[in-house]
């Protein structure tokens, strides 16, 4: 199924100038690591040695914050968006 | 500016004008001059016209009653700009410093509604000099709208020794109109508490009775103004009807009320937003990139309790507050549950920053706690970064030299002890702590572990992951936009580094100039708009930055000319050294920061050259 992804805006210089992307997937770990692959720089800005998220991202899905539990629970369908934000703000 | 500048027409900056006040203190005179504008510095306020005004205005000593003090709005301040509410204080201040010993000019800036306040009166700039004879409340009114703007200077001694929201409580009973400026009793104190802030009153804060002012914390302009021997600026004037927005305008508010650039201040709770600041306890902390016992965090989870899902798990309600119809609502106000399960007393108002300084950073875990000495900070009126940075110094200092121990032998995690310091802190008694980081290291020949650039404390964000702070001008999170880029970007080589500081880092300093939150996280074609809407000025985005390059270039300039070496741009030696328990790159080694200097200095150099600035 067709999942749209979007990443922090501030990481299209890892993602060749992208920061919006529609990816065929099944899951939450199959997009991250397909947007990955084709994008290696990438990886090391978005995921641990363990290829979970860094724990300053939340996830959206579809507008809505995912919870941690959300997040493990998470069932996609076809053309839903997911939207990774950053949550580390000062100032 | 006048309301009747604003127009859709395109104007040029030598077309506006705008009203400043010269105001001294020691004669209680008062001039007015309409100013015409010569350039955007002029029309656009804030920083751009406050670091023009100083430059030949140095002093010696900060608290020189000759030395001027300089409140004013940005463009925006006071307008329908969602969050334009900005007012800054700018000087030399007593708390930044060459080596040398100069005082060095900087800015603090916040909230509420007095700046909107000034705005109805037509204040775009007041400059104090002198020294009241008493302590003093000037109000600033106007009678009716066809009414001069008028200036009193009334007595304020019934104010002197109060906590900030009984100053500012006091003046609400007797001018219910008016908006207000004050300073706590550390203020008062100046001489002993070179971090004083200036609170800022909210409409909120005039309704509910709570504490719940802003804060223009950084860099002691409350102490400045306690030296001035002026306890509190009264703003004092009927609200303005609501006028007509610009179409344009109503999409801008839109989109910083609901707005990707805002959406990480906004509540949780509101589907999409990222929490606050608050939020960087679970983002940081789990890879120990968190500030803990004088920024050395430790391997463990002692901070997990202070996370906001925790907190409020316990008898605490947390509520997202805002200042005057602002509907990013970044406050996150801490109430007491009560029996019903609703806020009950309110506790204090959590940002990140003073909540990690004046509780992780100083090994207090204890939320129960952590509210009482935010509360107990914000109330005495000081600047909780610059409190709780020294803090953690002294607790630091007493660790490794427990032969001769400072303030009564204050340490780590010690609840009890901290809350009597920082009581007698405010109260003007503990002269060698409240000269801040700096000082105090420099007098105990201890310079090594003291997080400060400049005379300015840290805030709470690591420097060993930080090569950017000595390029500061006015506070490390507030002036120089790179304490995230390691954590986010991972990168560690020169290029990057000397490209962050003198590129894109500083470019934060523009919604000081413009008179708006930086929360708003609007794009610079945003602000453009808003200002065209607003004002009828012409400007699009190269002439912004260039005025922000500017006024960044000024400010640098202001350090040299006024004592600064290259010596100045330093970081604490430790902050150099490895720290295996951070789970980032360790980059920032001692060779690594000394070629970044030499290139961001040379740098620099070119800059004011491209700049026709020298
Ligand atoms: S973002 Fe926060 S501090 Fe700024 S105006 Fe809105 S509520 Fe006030």
């Amino acid at each position: 199924m067709l999942i749209h992804l979007k990443i922090p805006s501030r990481f299209s210089r890892f993602a060749h100038g992208d920061h919006e992307f529609s990816l065929h997937v099944e899951t939450m770990e199959q997009l991250l690591e397909d947007v990955c692959q084709q994008n290696p720089e990438l990886r090391s800005r978005l995921l641990n040695e363990a290829g979970s998220l860094w724990p300053y991202f939340a996830v959206l899905h579809n507008s809505q914050r995912l919870s941690c539990e959300g997040l493990s629970n998470l069932n996609l369908s076809h053309e839903d968006t997911i939207e990774i934000m950053t949550l580390v703000s000062g100032g | 500016m006048s309301e009747d500048q604003a127009s859709v027409a395109s104007k040029s900056p030598w077309e506006f004008s705008f009203q400043r006040f010269y105001v001294d203190l020691s004669a209680a005179g008062v001039r007015a001059e309409e100013v015409a504008c010569q350039d955007y510095e002029d029309v656009f306020g804030g920083i751009a016209r406050g670091f023009k005004f100083l430059k030949d205005l140095a002093v010696e000593d900060a608290y020189d009653p000759r030395a001027t003090l300089v409140m004013n709005l940005g463009l925006l301040s006071g307008t329908d700009f969602m969050t334009g509410l900005r007012t800054y204080f700018q000087a030399y201040s007593p708390l930044k410093r060459a080596l040398s010993g100069q005082p060095s000019a900087m800015w603090s800036a916040g909230s509420g509604k007095f700046g909107t306040k000034l705005r109805y009166l037509g204040v775009d700039e007041a400059v104090f000099t002198g020294r009241c004879a008493r302590p003093s409340i000037l109000r600033i009114y106007r009678t009716g709208d066809d009414e001069a703007t008028r200036f009193e200077f009334l007595d304020g001694t019934e104010l002197a020794g109060l906590l900030v929201n009984d100053k500012i409580q006091k003046l609400h009973q007797r001018f219910p109109d008016a908006h207000f400026a004050v300073i706590g009793p550390a203020g008062e104190n100046y001489q002993t508490v070179r971090f004083a802030a200036v609170a800022l009153s909210t409409e909120n804060q005039l309704k509910s009775g709570d504490p719940k002012s802003r804060y223009c914390g950084r860099g002691g302009m409350g102490s400045l103004l306690g030296s001035k021997n002026l306890l509190a600026i009264v703003a004092d004037v009927a609200d303005q009807r609501a006028t007509k927005q610009p179409a344009e305008l109503k999409s801008i508010n839109q989109a910083v009320a609901r707005g990707e650039g805002s959406r990480r201040f906004r509540d949780q709770g509101k589907g999409d937003g990222g929490g606050g600041t608050w939020a960087n306890y679970e983002a940081l902390n789990p890879l120990h990139a968190m500030p803990e016992m004088n920024f050395v965090p430790t391997n463990g989870d002692a901070s997990v309790p202070l996370y906001r899902p925790h907190v409020e798990e316990g008898p605490y309600v947390v509520k997202d507050e805002s200042c005057f119809r602002c509907g990013i609502s970044c406050h996150k106000n801490v109430y007491d549950r009560n029996q019903e399960g609703k806020a009950g007393a309110f506790r204090a108002k959590l940002d990140y920053e003073p909540l990690n300084l004046l509780a992780s950073n100083i090994g207090i875990f204890d939320i129960e706690q952590a509210l009482e000495l935010v509360e107990q900070v914000d109330q005495l009126g000081m600047d909780s970064i610059s409190c709780g940075t020294t803090l953690s110094y002294v607790m630091e200092y007493n660790k490794r030299y427990p032969d001769k121990p400072i303030a009564d032998g204050l340490s780590y995690g010690d609840y009890a002890k901290t809350r009597e310091i920082i009581g007698r802190l405010g109260e003007g008694e503990m002269g060698e702590v409240g000269q801040g980081t700096m000082r105090l290291s420099e007098e105990l020949d201890a310079t090594s572990f003291a997080m400060h650039c400049k005379g300015v404390e840290f805030p709470a964000y690591l420097p060993q992951t930080n090569p950017g702070y000595p390029w500061a001008l006015a506070g490390g999170h507030m002036s120089m936009r790179t304490m995230f880029l390691l954590l986010l970007e991972r990168e560690t080589d020169l290029d990057y580094w000397v490209s962050a500081i003198t590129d894109k880092g500083y470019m934060t300093i523009r919604d000081d100039i413009v008179g708006i939150c930086k929360f708003a996280g609007m794009t610079h074609d945003q602000v453009c708009d808003g200002i065209q809407a607003l004002t009828g000025l012409e400007i699009d985005v190269p002439k912004l930055e260039d005025l922000i390059t500017r006024t960044f270039l000024r400010g640098y300039q202001l350090e040299r000319e006024n004592g600064f070496t290259d010596d100045d741009y330093d970081m604490p030696a430790e902050s150099h050294e490895e720290c295996p328990q951070i789970e980032l790159p360790y980059f920032n080694t001692p060779e690594f920061f000394a070629g970044l200097k030499r290139r961001v200095q040379v740098r620099l150099g070119e800059m004011l050259v491209e700049n026709d600035m020298v």
